[in-house]
Parts: C-alpha cells; structure tokens; sequence
C-alpha cells in the first residue's frame, strides 16, 4: 500500500531522456501507435465530464451575449472562447429553483450540481442531494481507476456563518444527501492520486489488512446506534471504494476503452499549495486533463474558489478588490468592469482547459469532442444573488451528441437540472429526470 | 425537531395517557422512534401543557404571524404551531430566536407595524421564562453525539501519545469542516474514498517513522520471542496491549486473534518478528476503533432507565475535551479500576488534567475556534497600509493563546475575558500596542496601566481578523461581540445588500461612521445594523491591526455610541463596562459555546438546565473557570447517552 509516487515516472523519465525533452503538453500530440512503442489506444473513446465552478455570479452585461443561434458575436467575458466556439454552447435561463430560498451564497454553491433543497444546519442533519457528477461516478465510476475526481483551491477553513456548516460553502459535489465528496486542494497529492491505483494493492498483505478491519467494521455494525452505523457506512464505503480499485487494476478492467500512453503528460507538482493563484489553477486543471488523457477517471469537478471568496485578483491589470467584494458592485462602474475583468480571468482558464482537451487526439477526434465541461456560477449578479437565471457554457461534444456552436434562449424558469439530465443522457444513460428536470433538452442534442 | 399541530393534539391527549404510550406519539430525530426527555410527573402535566395566555397570542399574531404561519413559513419558521408551553419547550430552538429577536429589535423588520418595546420585553420575557421553566429534576435527556472521528489534532496527538513519537500524520488530510463554530462535530467529519486513502498514506508513514526509532520499537514491541516463550505467545503479547491502547478500551479476544492471524502469515514469509508486527498494526491505526470514537450502545451502563457511558468511554470524552487526545495511563488505570464515574474521583482528574501542560488545546482549539484568534495565522492585510503586520502576527496569536491558557491553569475568572487588568506580552507586542517597559522576547504577564488593552476586545489577534485589508470593520467588529460574546444571532442581511468601499481612504472624505449611517438609513438594514455598529465603533480607537489610534484621516476618532437598549458609551473602556454588566449573558455564552466543544453535538432545549447548572457553578465560584469545566463534565449529558 505504499505509495512510491516515482516509481511510475521511471519508464517514461527513460524514455523522455532518450529524446531529451521536457516538452510543454498542449503542443504534444500523441501519436496512435507511437513511435516510441507507447501504449496504442483501443477502442472507442469514452465520454467526460466536467464541472468548474466559481463563485459570486458574474457581471451580466459583459456576460451575456446579444444576439442568439449559432452566429453570434461572442460577449466580452467569453471573448477567450473565440477560438472554441464551435465547440461551445451558451445556455441562457436555466434556473436552479431549489436554491432560490436561504441566504445569498452558501445554498446556491452547494446545490449547484444538486438542484436540490438544502438544509439549513450548523451541522446537524446536514442535507443536500446527489449531485449531477456523483450520480454519474455511481453509474459509470467502475470503468476507471478512479469513479471521480474532486478537486478545488480552498481548504474549508472559513468562519462558519449565517447557520450554515461551512461543509456547504465548500462543496458543490454531494456523494449522497448527507455526504460532501472531500476535494483535494494540493497539487502533489492530486497529482499522485491519478497513479496510484498501479500502487495499490501491491504490498503482499494489504488485502489481508482490510480483511481485518472491514471484520472490525462488521461486527461494530449491530452494536452502535442507528445515526452511527450512518457514519460508519462512510467507512465501509470508502473501504470498499479501495479494494474495488484495487480490483479494477487488475486484468478485469471492465472498461474496453484503453487510451493511449501520453509520453509526458506533466511534471510531477512540488508539495504544498503554490503561492501564486494563477499556477494552483493551472496545475489542477492539467491534472484534470492528464486525467481524462489517461482515462484515469471520466468524471470531474473544480471549485476555482469556495463561496463567497474574497480573494484578491490584484495580480489582474485594472483590478484591486476581493472578488466577493466587486461582486457587490450597486451599479458602480469601476466595480463592475473590476467585477467583469474577474470573471473573464475564469473563462481564459476554461479555455485553456478546453485548448489542452482539443489538443490531445483520439481516434480521430479530440479529448474535448468526447467531453463537456460546463462552467458556472451558482448566482447571476453578485448585488442579487438570483439562481433564476445561472450564468453558464458549456464545452465540448460530448462524443458527438451536442449541437455546440449555439447561444440559446430557453424559456423563463427552465429547470436547470434539465441539462444535467441531457448530460447523462449523453453518458449513454436513460435516465429522465434529474433533481427538479422536467423535460430532456433537445435544443442542445444533434 | 419541530412539531406539527397534529403531534400537539398528540401531545395534549397525551395528558390523559400514561407516560408511555405518550413517548411513542413522538416524533424523533431521523425519524427514529424515542422518548420524550421531558418527563412528566402526574402533577406537572397540567402545569406544561398550559396555553399560551390570551395576550401573548394576540401580541404573536398581531406582529408575528402574517409572515411565520403554516403555508407562508419565512425563513422556515412557523409561530402558529405551538400553542402550550410544553410544545414551546419542545420547539425551544425556534423560541429562543424570538425571545432573542423580538428583544434585540431584529423582528418584525422595520417597514413591518413595531411592539413597542412593552410589547417586545412582554414577549421576550414570557418565552425566556417558559424556556427556561424546564423542571430540571425531570429532565433526563442526555441527547447523543454523532460518531465522531478524530479530527486532524485529535489524530495527530493520539498518534504522538500511542506511538511515542510526534509525526505529521495528519499533514495531507483535508481540512476538517466545522459545525456549530467547531472542528470536533461528528455531524460534519466525513470519512469519503479520498480521506480513507489518506489514512493509508498516514499509517505506513506512522509506522515507518516509529519502527525506525529503536527506542520507540522497544517500547511497542516489549516483549520477543524467547526459549519460554512461543512467536505467537509474544506476538499476542504486543498486540494486546497495542490494540487496547489505540482502541481505549479493552481489546477484546476476536480483535487479537485477527490481528495474530494476521501476524503469523507474514511471519511465516520471512521469520522478522518486528517486521510482522508492524504489519499488524497497521491493521489497528486503520481500524473503525481507532479512527472513530465509538460508543458502543451494549457497553453503556444501565442504571434505571438511564445509560451512563462506561468508565472507558468517560475517559475517552473527558479526554479529548480537556486534551483533544487519547487518555493518558492514569486515566486508563481508573477506567479499568471502574472508579473514574465516582465523583470525587473524576473531579480530582478534572483538576489535574487541567494542570497539567496538556490542556493548552482548550487554548489553541477551543479558545481559538470560538474568538477566532487561531484565524489571525492565515490572515492577510495590504502589507503597503500595514507594513508591521506580517512581524507581529504571531506575537498577537500568542498573547491569546497564553491569556487563555492561564485561565485555565489557574483557575482565573472567565470575566477576565471580557475585561482585565493585565495581558501577556513581549517587547515587540508591547511596542505595537504602545505599552512600555517589556523588554525581550519572552513573554509574561503584565500589569496594565491604562484600560487601552485587558480583555479580549483589546487584543491585537481579535482586532485584526474581524477587520479587512485595508480598514477596520465596526460591522464585523460588532456582529462578533454581539455573536461571540454576549450570544445573539444577527440574522443574515438582504440578497441586494450593498458593501461598503474596502478603503476608508476615499475621495469625498467621508468618515466611514457617516458612510455607514447612510447605510443604516435603509430600514432593512437598520434593524440589524443598530445592534452591530455602535460596538464596533466603540472600537474605533483600534485600527486594522489594532493599533491604538486617537485620530484617523486627520479626524478624531468619534467612538461613541449608544446600544439599542439605551446606554451610552464613549470608548472601549465604557464598552467592555457595559459587557461586564451583562455579565450573566457572556456567563451563558461561555457556557453553551464549551457545551457544543465538550459533547460534540449542537445544544438542544433539553439541555437548558444544563446552560443554567453552568451559568450558576460560575455565578457560586467567581466566576471561575474551573468550576464551569466541572460543571459541565458532572453534568448528565457529559456522563450519559440516551439509546437510539
């Protein structure tokens, strides 16, 4: 169970001497059938998914673009998506009804992918709903190493507030109604996480070491009380969710689907939180990449902040304040350009993502073609905080089954889980309904 | 736990049933069937299911019930619903805010018809008493925490006491969330996929770290395999007294046997004892009964109809609030000896435990979770407007760890908190706060001169983190006293609520107290905003790093005020006169605030006598500390579980 993080690297650090670079991954297409002999992908590319969220809504008239159909001039917030926009979708009044009640922030982050009421509670009773990428870990997680991948920025370290556990300000992905799935926030550690399944499960007796304590956890379940063996279900869970992993490792690898063996996907990251905002971004996101690259998992999650962030993009020309503070702009022009400067920050992020996912080829067609990545808000403006109207895009084809390259309209109150239910759809499930959906949305469908 | 009108015709026609037939009418926490803790004898159940009076109804709905009624419920609260004592105190949590509310001017809001303040101190005063008229020799509830794992402290200290040896075990955990103000609430300490991994990485760097210490391995591994003794026999040996170490309980045979099991396949591989044990461990530090403090519900002590928790799992609880890690030997020894749960026993443990150095975590957690102060390490400021502050961060982080710290060990008054003539210090604190004759970097206690500092309104640590970047804040400097020290909620404020500029150097000059009362000048705000303002500005006289300051912006700081209660002020020194005469309320709040951290769990009407036990054991020892931290630990839910 050990994990030597290095080890993996060795084959490839040899090969990488022998060709001696250290070349920058977008730029690097990996040929199917390598040259270098690497591993030849096989069968037919999976469909990704992806959730980025940020915080404190965004400035709607530099958002929202003017004119609708698929030609359309794109809005200055979205302007870094110029080069993707066949690939991108606008998706205006979707609205997340279950967050409207509660206060301003925490309930529209946290039901963002749930599209579910949610409890208000310093702790007790916390509740919530399965969120959209959860509910697609359970159905398609066993076809990779991992089911899923949460990561973010922000450790939960803000002070509680309003009556809200600060559990809710710092998820948006809910693995059941009363269970947060943890994010990982450090770069190495996330990074590791990718590789480790190749580790797991090697040591002679760890299956014999969870034998054991799964044992201790059986036998703990009839004598504790009911709220308890709740609790311990978490355990056995994430028990279980290991050995499954150490399983699917093994030559029973359900998933037909066996990508290519990227030469270089990226450098290991440095421990700890880098300093610079910017470079913690763009290392989670690589990861993320490297992720689906690898087929490592399909389905992800970003939080660029946690609610109500205040942090400071002073580093951006033209900006001084906290985000959340702009995002209080009462109409003053020189928040609402600061306010529009921080959200196109976001979006040049999201295209970088997206860039990385188009530059990578598989069987004649790209990571993106074979993804959708949505980035959100849970609010629309930041003095409203309104979930009527949630600010989105989404990227990517989804294998195929998206007619990209559209601003669409849809009517008043549309449930935004109606799109969460499309993308499952696109997953390949049958499922109908999603949280509050009513309908499947057809408009974005080829 | 709310009722519905249904449930309190349950509860009415309740009074001609017998006792029993009434606990199962009631609705429980998850949907569980339980009793009521509220018991009644055959006398009071007259008495509690009392209506409201005539005019408490009138006042409610004259004011009230247009917005909080069944059907139109804001903010989810519905004031139609209880119509007799007894379902107000089952409802408490709700009445409490009304109580709190209609007293502090926060309800109804502002454009809505006023009591007036008659009306708000009968309403106020009517519930309070009916709160607080709990008969407490009937109550016998003892609620249950949820199923609490360590948290990222708690894991790292019993690590360090198990092993022998200080790891950073915990380094790479995510952050634990915190409810109710705490990091210690088993409601929101998840175990997910991603921290079970984590726990993996921890142990082999545990037992790596510690087998690679001969010191540490001879006193694990205290006995080998000899002439006399069998492999398995020492092996047993090792982990008996390993598992009932890190389970803090007895290890029961089953346990051992899996472990020895375990133990002899590995051992049959390669001969290396040590190497065998140490894979059995790991099997242990990644047990449920290490990783979790479990309570086992056979394991409780039956006296009557009440559950006492056994002597191990008292002193695990007793632990891990006064030390946030595994009991030491003493402990255990009682435990074993059965004689812990005897008063004088765990009161003479009480004493000691808090002598000794181990009890700074009520400091560093407890202390510094509630006022905030463990937050001032990761708070920033614009280093161009506070060039000082990154030097003297740490300094100010220190003075409050010590200044709580010495409460605790001697026993001091927790009204000191509110107020004291003297603080810790060294040079370089001294020099910030502009005292003279510190010298050194050590720090002590000091007398003070004058009432710039004493009390926690006057340190440094609080002062900065309830400011911004750039400025003081007197909103948030307000809403944390009226939060943190005196316990009323201020409610969250409107969707469109603006913010103020995040400098106070601004162009029109307008000093942010005129700025602000612009603000207040929307009634929406105004309600809450009366209440946090005049303290915060009370504070003015301290600016974004807590410097004292008699003039900002070349104006004279103005900190006066008046509360909405109607006393006047002019100054932290008047401000933290007027917390000391509302002395009681901050008695109540240090009371529930160490009720949440001890239990693990949010307080529930059923613990009101237990607030008040607190609140008296403080009042009938001056105010000093330890008589509370007894007064909790004795009291019933400390010492008991009630069975789900």
């Amino acid at each position: 169970m050990t994990l030597k993080p290095k080890s993996w690297q060795i084959s490839r650090r040899a090969v990488l001497r022998g060709i001696g670079a250290s070349m920058a991954l977008p730029m690097l297409d990996v040929m199917e059938g390598s040259v270098l002999g690497m591993g030849v992908g096989r069968g037919s590319p999976p469909v990704r998914m992806a959730y980025l969220f940020m915080p404190n809504g965004v400035n709607e008239k530099q958002w929202q673009p003017s004119e609708l159909g698929t030609d359309y001039e794109l809005s200055p917030t979205l302007k870094p998506l110029e080069g993707l926009k066949d690939q991108l979708l606008v998706l205006d009044r979707l609205r997340n009804k279950n967050s409207l009640a509660g206060e301003g922030h925490y309930v529209k982050t946290t039901a963002l992918l749930t599209g579910t009421p949610v409890k208000k509670t310093g702790g007790r009773d916390i509740y919530n709903g399965i969120s959209v990428d959860q509910m697609a870990a359970k159905m398609y997680g066993d076809q990779t190493p991992l089911p899923s991948m949460e990561l973010g920025i922000d450790s939960i370290r803000t002070q509680e507030d309003m009556g809200y556990s600060t559990v809710y300000g710092g998820h948006i992905s809910w693995r059941s109604a009363d269970m947060p799935a943890a994010k990982e926030i450090v770069p190495q550690q996330a990074f590791d996480r990718l590789f480790r399944s190749k580790e797991l499960g090697k040591g002679k007796h760890d299956q014999s070491v969870l034998d054991v304590v799964m044992d201790d956890a059986k036998k703990l379940k009839g004598k504790v009380s009911a709220a308890d063996r709740q609790k311990l279900n978490e355990y056995y869970d994430s028990v279980r969710s290991l050995e499954k992993r150490i399983r699917r490792t093994g030559a029973s690898n359900k998933s037909k689907y066996r990508p290519m063996t990227p030469v270089k996907m990226m450098d290991r990251p440095e421990g700890g939180i880098p300093r610079d905002y910017r470079e913690h971004v763009k290392m989670m996101l690589d990861i993320m990449v490297t992720a689906f690259w690898t087929d490592t998992t399909r389905i992800s999650t970003f939080m660029f902040a946690n609610s109500v962030s205040g942090r400071s993009f002073s580093f951006l020309d033209g900006v001084s304040g906290g985000f959340h503070q702009v995002s209080h702009h009462q109409g003053d022009a020189k928040k609402l350009e600061q306010y529009y400067l921080i959200n196109r920050f976001h979006v040049e992020q999201v295209a970088y993502f997206c860039e990385r996912l188009k530059g990578i080829k598989e069987k004649g067609s790209n990571v993106l073609d074979n993804s959708m990545v949505m980035f959100a808000s849970g609010i629309r403006d930041g003095d409203k905080h309104d979930p009527n109207n949630i600010p989105l895009i989404l990227l990517g084809k989804g294998g195929g089954k998206l007619k990209t390259g559209q601003h669409i309209q849809f009517k008043k109150h549309t449930p935004l889980c109606n799109l969460y239910a499309t993308m499952l759809n696109c997953m390949d499930s049958k499922v109908k309904r999603f949280g509050d959906s009513d309908r499947l949305l057809k408009e974005i469908r080829v | 736990m709310k009722l519905t009108s249904r449930q309190i015709g349950i509860c009415i026609t309740g009074l001609v049933l017998w006792q029993g037939a009434y606990f199962a009418s009631l609705p429980a926490e998850g949907g569980v069937q339980q009793a009521s803790p509220i018991v009644f004898t055959n006398t009071e159940k007259g008495k509690k299911a009392q209506a409201l009076t005539p005019k408490v109804r009138k006042l409610l709905k004259q004011y009230c019930i247009r917005c909080h009624k069944t059907g139109k419920a804001r903010g989810g609260i519905d004031l139609t619903k209880d119509r007799t004592h007894l379902a107000v105190q089952k409802n408490g949590k709700v009445w409490q805010k009304v109580v709190i509310q209609a007293r502090n001017m926060i309800m109804p809001p502002e454009d809505e018809k006023q009591p007036s303040m008659e009306e708000r101190l009968l309403l106020a005063d009517y519930f309070q008493t009916t709160l607080r008229d709990i008969d407490c020799d009937t109550v016998k509830y003892a609620g249950r925490p949820t199923l609490r794992r360590l948290n990222r402290k708690e894991y790292d200290n019993t690590v360090e006491d198990l092993m022998g040896m200080r790891i950073a075990a915990s380094r790479d955990f995510p952050d634990d969330a915190k409810g109710y103000g705490f990091t210690n609430i088993g409601d929101v300490m998840f175990v997910s996929p991603l921290l079970f991994e984590k726990y993996l990485d921890s142990t082999q760097k545990i037992l790596d770290d510690s087998f690679r210490n001969p010191k540490v391995v001879e006193r694990l591994v205290f006995v080998k395999p000899s002439d006399k003794l069998t492999v398995d026999a020492a092996a047993r040996q090792v982990l008996r007294r390993f598992i009932s170490r890190a389970f803090r309980r007895v290890a029961t045979e089953p346990e051992i046997d899996a472990r020895v099991k375990l133990f002899s396949k590995v051992y049959r591989e390669n001969k290396n004892f040590i190497d065998a044990i140490k894979l059995s461990f790991k099997s242990v530090l990644l047990s449920p009964d290490f990783i979790f403090r479990i309570e086992r519900e056979g394991e409780l002590v039956k006296e009557g109809k009440a559950n006492r928790v056994n002597d191990y799992q008292l002193a695990t609880r007793l632990s891990y609030f006064l030390w946030s890690r595994m009991p030491d030997p003493e402990l255990t020894k009682l435990a074993k000896a059965g004689k812990l749960h005897e008063p004088a026993v765990i009161k003479q443990q009480i004493s000691r435990m808090l002598k000794s150095g181990r009890s700074i975590t009520l400091s560093k957690e407890f202390a510094g979770q509630w006022f905030r102060f463990n937050e001032i390490r990761e708070t920033s400021k614009d280093y161009r407007r506070f060039p000082k502050f990154q030097s003297v961060k740490h300094q100010m982080y220190q003075e409050s760890e010590m200044f709580f710290d010495d409460l605790i060990k001697n026993n001091g008054s927790v009204l000191n908190l509110l107020d004291s003539d003297y603080t810790f210090l060294n040079q370089r604190l001294a020099n910030h706060y502009g005292i003279k004759d510190v010298k050194g970097n050590k720090f002590r206690k000091v007398k003070l001169k004058t009432r710039q500092r004493g009390g926690v309104l006057g340190m440094g640590s609080i002062l900065s983190v309830t400011s911004m970047p750039l400025r003081t804040s007197p909103v948030v400097r307000g809403k944390w006293v009226m939060e943190e020290i005196l316990g009323t909620e201020i409610p969250p404020p409107p969707a469109d609520a603006g913010t103020l500029p995040k400098d106070d150097h601004q162009k029109d000059n307008l000093s942010f107290r005129k700025r602000l009362e612009q603000h207040r000048e929307d009634p929406a705000c105004a309600s809450c905003h009366t209440l946090m303002d005049p303290i915060g500005f009370g504070l003015e006289n301290y600016d974004g790093i807590g410097i004292w300051r008699e003039e900002n912006l070349k104006q004279k700081i103005d900190a006066s005020g008046v509360l909405p209660t109607g006393e006047a002020f002019d100054g932290p020194a008047d401000l933290k006169d007027l917390l000391m005469a509302r002395k009681d309320e901050f008695a109540r709040q240090i009371t529930s605030k160490m009720m949440v951290y001890a239990l693990g769990r949010p307080l529930e009407y059923y613990d009101e006598c237990h607030i008040q036990a607190g609140v008296k054991a403080l009042q009938a020892n001056d105010y000093k500390i330890h008589a509370l931290i007894e007064s909790i630990v004795m009291s019933y839910p400390f010492r008991y579980r009630e069975k789900q």
